[in-house]
């Protein structure tokens, strides 16, 4: 097990000691083993919004990891790893996680969660392989995003950032404990939808460029909510199976959301890899009808 | 544009009694739209005081002068005979169901069996009201059963009352019917 040291500035002196106290709790619990250290053998910073600000910034600059414990959590400071005031054991423990897991072969750097792919991998693997018992994701502002049999559960609040991209979850983990009752619920579909739509931007691991998508089956945008985007790319994947660049440029959009929309696709479980019959086109139109639908469109004003 | 094609561009909005045909074309159509309803006789299949008996009609002028006409069907099986006159040359349909009818299903192999031959391949989109209330049907199930029959299309969550929600089950139409088009996407 990797062992990292965490250094923390600005707290308070209970806060300090209460930080002290939790990291000898989670030993043994956590991802990795977590010891306090001076700064200068610090791995990890935690850290009050505004203190050092200098230090801050240059281990920002970095790469490395910062935690900042802010009082209100709607606070969004410029870190992927929030924690709120007071301190909390379980919260604490999901951050730690998160980082340990993003911790890469260089050992003074970490992915910022929001480049990664662990969240959607764990999704993808919950979803094919029906992994039994409660899985769970804690995630930097302590959130928590329960799973089990097909479904996702979390804070209604929770949800809405999650839906607001407003929240970045690490990897699904077998949970030692049930979640509380009395919890919001949405489809596991549901849920890889919104994490491959709010992912990273490149074409996931398990997508392949050379290989045509097609949807199996639309997305319910009543439900989801919708985008011009993410409508004209279901249009254009249901009428014909499409690699990612010819999606790319028939769309005209840029190919970061074309990924996020194959990835959000597949994570909900509404793409298909083989090669559909391409559906009849319809009897060649002049010009002047396919403005007429694009001004309808534009007129109609969906997201303006 | 052709003097025909500019007569025959018009979306027709379908489904049964009650779904919210009426009310989805009054959400979106720049003109207080023209409607033939009359006391509902048929209350066995839906409580409402009146129901729609010829079509609705409402319309959306263009920047370039060009018009797009909105019909409304009458929902009941007894007048499918104006589903063939409406549908006919249409651009699309917009099919909407309530969720919380015990014949859903039933109604959507109806309205797509009856519209599908009239229209351009694929230029169909579901929409399904009321789905959140007590045991009305999930999007998912209608999806399914398009699906079972080989059919591809959205199935919406909408409320027909919003304009929002009626102007995405046309901007989904419209996307639809520009990605079947030789010209290709939406743009």
């Amino acid at each position: 097990m990797r062992t990292l040291g965490i250094c923390d500035i600005g707290l308070a002196q209970d806060t300090s000691h209460a930080l002290h106290s939790m990291l000898k709790i989670l030993d043994g619990r956590a991802t990795a083993s977590w010891r306090q250290a001076p700064i200068e053998a610090a791995d990890v910073l935690i850290a009050r919004p505004g203190s050092r600000p200098d230090l801050i910034a240059d281990w920002n600059k970095q790469g490395r990891p910062v935690v900042l414990l802010v009082d209100d959590s709607s606070e969004q400071p410029p870190s992927p790893f929030v924690l709120r005031h007071p301190l909390r054991v379980m919260p604490l423990l999901g951050v730690l996680d998160l980082i340990a897991e993003q911790w890469s072969d260089d050992p003074r750097r970490v992915q910022d969660p929001r480049a990664s792919w662990t969240a959607a991998e764990s999704i993808r693997s919950l979803t094919e392989g029906g992994a039994g018992g409660w899985h769970v994701a804690r995630t930097p502002g302590s959130h928590e995003i329960w799973v089990r049999d097909g479904h996702a559960h979390a804070a209604a609040s929770t949800f809405d950032r999650l839906r607001g991209n407003a929240l970045t979850t690490g990897r699904f983990s077998p949970a030692t404990s049930a979640p509380p009752t009395g919890l919001a619920h949405m489809s596991l579909q549901d849920l890889g939808w919104f994490i491959g739509l709010h992912g990273p931007a490149g074409l996931a691991p398990w997508l392949s460029r050379d290989v045509s998508y097609s949807l199996r089956r639309w997305p319910d945008f009543g439900r989801l909510g919708a985008s011009p985007e993410t409508i004209e790319l279901s249009a254009i994947t249901a009428a014909q199976a499409r690699t990612p660049v010819e999606l790319a440029d028939l769309s005209r959009c840029h190919a970061d959301v074309v990924h996020r929309f194959l990835t959000a696709t597949s994570l909900a479980g509404l793409l298909a890899v083989r090669q559909p019959a391409a559906i009849p086109a319809a009897a060649p139109r002049q010009g002047a009808w396919t403005r007429l639908v694009g001004d309808l469109r534009r007129h109609l004003g969906l997201f303006t | 544009m052709t003097r025909a094609e500019d007569a025959e561009f018009k979306i027709v909005f379908t489904g049964p009694m009650g779904a919210g045909k009426t009310t989805a074309i009054a959400a979106i159509s720049e003109v207080e739209p023209v409607r033939t309803e009359v006391d509902n006789s048929d209350r066995e299949s839906h409580g409402k005081e009146l129901t729609t008996v010829g079509f609705d009609f409402g319309r959306i002028t263009l920047p370039g002068g060009h018009s797009v006409r909105l019909y409304g069907t009458p929902g009941q099986a007894r007048f499918r005979f104006m589903w063939n006159i409406l549908g006919r040359g249409a651009a699309g349909a917009i099919i909407l169901l309530d969720a919380t009818r015990a014949d859903a299903l039933e109604q959507l192999d109806l309205f797509v069996d009856a519209f599908v031959p009239l229209l351009p391949p694929g230029a169909i989109v579901i929409g399904v009201g009321r789905s959140t209330e007590s045991g009305a049907l999930g999007s998912d199930v209608f999806a399914a059963r398009l699906e079972a029959r080989g059919i591809l299309a959205p199935v919406l969550t909408i409320d027909a009352r919003k304009p929002h929600d009626v102007r995405m089950l046309v901007h989904t139409l419209t996307c639809i019917l520009e990605s079947r088009t030789p010209l290709g996407a939406c743009a």
